[in-house]
């Protein structure tokens, strides 16, 4: 496949597009930094939240913080973060988008769990500080009542007291919570117990029962994958994010190689087209240069073919100004007819000139009639034949056609003169020139032979070209337009002419014309 | 000349004091009192209302007060929640034309400082607890498109919402009108929270023992928070069954109603405490008349003690200083 500039102005096109649709193509993977920064963020901060939800469990079940807001407020915010965290980004694509959702959706049932878990957690937790708040007055109450009368369980509910105490210190203590449960056992079936003892029982016992409650809600609250999930999320998330950026800055790459070769591609074909329409250039001026050759020639060729029939007309004239009284009537014809026949000469050139001028001109110059073509060929025969006189035979084959043709007189005259002439001037002494007529229906053929000089292989080519001379034919004067006006009267006539030729041997012209019968 | 220039410099950094942590321009500090505002004490004072934008505000109250809102144009929000207490009586009775509700009328003072909203905790918005009020039977017995449409038919209305709202009437920006109200209704500067602030001489000597008392009977561990309550669930009856000897009624049930699950069964939201002087009867059947009832019956069943009389009026003086500022306009 050749390499044009319209070919390769069409690579450029569609690299050009191509880059376009890259970048669009880009464009529409390219992360939004606000969404990645909004998503980014809730992550981490969903992350944190789980954080400060253990650590508020933590606080409340030691008793640090005395309102669960906090901790209602952290579960409802990261409800809201989950929530948040279903609509990623625009840019992330399978499978990465699949994984965390997948990520969050165990993530969200872990955090149902958490918030019913946490709901347990308070209501239990409260229960225990309730208790382990008013366990100090109930207990100042049961020692009044012990002191009052049954001293006797003195020492188990005293023992009681600072289980109670040493349960709220050390609450993973499950011995500590074990004996509380006994010795509550033990005093409720005391009959002894007066009525603040056996609330003071009553309370040990939800401070033991709720401790170890509580134990188990919050070990479970801190073991929940949640975190986990998220930070598994989070992890995914960053590490898509990574790659799509990546992913950018190949694609930027791949559509700076797209716009590069499209450039390039755009460059070399205005390089070539340009170079191109130098060569053309360079085409039209040699044409311009031969065609100013081809007129300076021309007019060398035509003043020299002009000039001379008219220095003879003039010379004959002024002799005949000066002489012709003198001069017997005999050489007064010969000079009056050396006047005639250079015009003549001169005249024909003209129309020849003018032939070529006016069909290049685009005039049409075929004007057809009745013509007797054995008539008009041995006319223009006999009126070469002082030109032939002696040197070359001249032969007329008469077509035998009896009848008017309807032919251009005119563009035939052209045609067998110039060939007849032709056929002469380059033939040596002693050779033959013979003219051939024929006629088959609506076709008439005319066919010029010599035994000349021939015209060259390389000539052929050229033969019919302005000016342009054989080869071969040095010394033998002639204008080269002779041809010339052959080929445009042929053409004008709607004929066609083919030549052979032997360079040494000869040549024969052979011209075909369409002539109808005339009417 | 060097000196007043120094004293200029310095009383200008001293301008430059740290900004207050408590934030409310009227509280005053004296010195030697300390500041109990601290966010892991179990009561936080109610803090002034954010009002995004007044507009919307005033839309929602001027709904709260409006019978459009209800299908049958009889019954506003404010027919049962009225001012000055946000609640009117015990509407367990019916209004006319009405079944009767099936629970004591929470206020709605400070509403929307609870986390769980209704007895049992069932919603966690106020834009769920106001639509379920919309469907109620026994309520506004609509839906939020049909009040939207019965709005929409005031062209002043209609003009108000296209004011404040992108949207202009909808279900959404109604409902969100009565939201943003109902946000407003908070009671501030309760002399609880001026004490907490550290306001000198803002309790009597009675109610600070009543606050002694809240504290170390362990009542504070389910009232707690900036609303003393409605943050949390927990059973009526933990040492004692208080519905021991009736027949429990759907209402008694609690959150079993929403959960299904038999150990929620008499678990309800703990109420909020704040302003309950003034919302008589109490609790969920409105079974106690007076705070010093209530505060016996929580004894009983919460600590299983018969408390003495002295600490029940100390704790409802306590309880008493919880009433702040009246929202309403």
């Amino acid at each position: 496949m050749a390499v044009t500039p319209g070919r390769l102005a069409g690579l450029a096109a569609v690299l050009a597009v191509a880059a376009v649709l890259a970048t669009v193509d880009s464009l529409r993977r390219w992360p939004d930094g606000a969404e990645h920064d909004a998503y980014a963020r809730n992550l981490r901060q969903l992350q944190s939240l789980h954080h400060r939800l253990n650590d508020l469990v933590l606080r409340s079940s030691a008793g640090l913080t005395g309102s669960y807001d906090g901790l209602v407020a952290t579960v409802d915010d990261i409800a809201a973060a989950n929530a948040r965290a279903a609509a990623p980004p625009a840019f992330l694509r399978e499978p990465a988008r699949g994984e965390i959702l997948e990520f969050l959706a165990s993530a969200r049932a872990s955090t149902e769990r958490q918030a019913a878990l946490v709901e347990r957690f308070k209501t239990g937790n409260a229960v225990l500080r309730n208790s382990v708040r008013y366990f100090p007055t109930v207990a100042a109450e049961s020692e009044r009542e012990i002191e009052a009368g049954s001293a006797e369980l003195a020492p188990e509910v005293r023992g009681l007291r600072f289980d109670v105490l040493r349960a709220v210190a050390n609450p993973w203590q499950e011995g500590t919570l074990d004996r509380i449960t006994a010795r509550a056992e033990m005093l409720r079936a005391s009959p002894a117990a007066g009525p603040a003892v056996l609330l003071t029982v009553r309370h040990a016992s939800v401070v033991a029962e709720r401790t170890r409650e509580v134990g188990r809600y919050t070990r479970e609250l801190l073991g929940l994958p949640a975190r986990q999930h998220v930070a598994a999320m989070e992890a995914r998330y960053t590490d898509a994010f990574g790659r799509a950026l990546a992913r950018g800055d190949l694609d930027k790459l791949v559509v700076a190689l797209l716009v590069l070769a499209s450039f390039s591609a755009a460059a070399v074909a205005v390089i070539l087209r340009v170079k191109q329409a130098r060569d053309d250039l360079e085409v039209t001026r040699a044409k311009l240069e031969e065609a100013l050759a081809l007129k300076n020639r021309f007019v060398s060729m035509t003043s020299h073919e002009f000039r001379t029939p008219l220095s003879v007309i003039l010379s004959s004239a002024e002799m005949l100004e000066t002489y012709a009284e003198r001069w017997e009537h005999a050489r007064r014809g010969e000079h009056l007819r050396r006047i005639q026949k250079h015009a003549r000469a001169l005249t024909e050139l003209l129309d020849g000139l003018l032939l070529i001028g006016r069909t290049d001109a685009g005039h049409r110059e075929f004007r057809p009639g009745p013509v007797d073509l054995d008539a008009v060929v041995a006319e223009v025969v006999e009126g070469q034949r002082p030109r032939a006189a002696g040197r070359v035979e001249l032969e007329v084959k008469a077509s035998g056609v009896g009848h008017p043709l309807m032919l251009d007189a005119r563009l035939l005259r052209h045609i067998l003169d110039n060939l007849v002439s032709n056929g002469i001037k380059y033939t040596r002494e002693g050779g033959k020139v013979s003219v051939g007529v024929a006629w088959e229906r609506g076709r008439a053929e005319i066919v010029v032979e010599d035994s000349g000089l021939g015209i060259p292989r390389a000539d052929l080519e050229r033969l019919f070209q302005s000016f342009h001379r054989g080869g071969n034919v040095q010394g033998i004067p002639g204008t080269g337009l002779g041809l010339t006006i052959v080929k445009r009267a042929v053409t004008e006539h709607g004929g066609g002419i083919s030549v052979e030729s032997e360079a040494g041997k000869g040549t024969r012209f052979r011209v075909t014309l369409p002539a109808e019968e005339a009417a | 000349m060097r000196r007043a220039v120094a004293v200029w410099v310095l009383s200008g950094l001293s301008a430059c004091a740290r900004p207050d942590p408590g934030g409310a321009a009227e509280r005053a500090v004296p010195a030697g009192q300390e500041d109990r505002t601290a966010l892991e004490a179990p009561v936080t004072p109610v803090p002034a209302p954010i009002v995004a934008d007044a507009r919307r505000v005033e839309l929602g109250r001027a709904l709260f007060f409006d019978t459009v809102l209800s299908a049958d144009r009889t019954v506003a929000c404010a027919t049962c929640h009225a001012p000055p207490t946000g609640v009117d009586g015990n509407r367990a009775t019916a209004l006319p034309g009405r079944e009767p509700g099936p629970i004591n009328v929470p206020t709605l003072l400070n509403v929307g400082l609870n986390r769980r909203h209704s007895w049992t905790g069932r919603f966690d918005t106020l834009e769920e607890m106001t639509t379920a009020a919309m469907g109620a039977k026994h309520a506004m017995d609509t839906e939020w498109t049909t009040a939207a449409d019965q709005v929409a038919e005031d062209p002043a209305r209609v003009a108000a919402f296209a004011a404040a709202y992108p949207d202009g009437v909808t279900d959404d920006t109604v409902r969100d009108a009565v939201v943003q109200f109902l946000r407003t209704l908070v009671t501030v500067d309760a002399p609880f929270d001026r004490y907490l602030r550290g306001e000198a001489g803002a309790l009597t000597a009675e109610a600070l023992s009543g606050w002694e008392l809240f504290s170390e009977y362990g009542c504070v561990s389910c009232h707690q928070g900036v609303n003393v309550g409605g943050n949390m669930f927990q059973r009526f009856g933990v040492l004692e069954d208080y519905f021991a000897g009736r027949s429990p009624t759907r209402a008694d049930l609690g959150r079993e109603n929403v959960t299904g699950l038999p150990e929620d069964r008499h678990v309800f939201r703990v109420p909020p405490l704040r302003n309950v002087e003034l919302t008589a009867p109490y609790f969920h059947d409105g079974s106690a008349e007076s705070l010093e009832q209530a505060i016996e019956v929580m004894a009983r069943v919460q600590l299983g003690r018969t408390i003495r009389v002295p600490e029940i009026r100390k704790l409802a003086a306590f309880l008493r200083s919880l009433t702040g500022k009246s929202p309403w306009p």
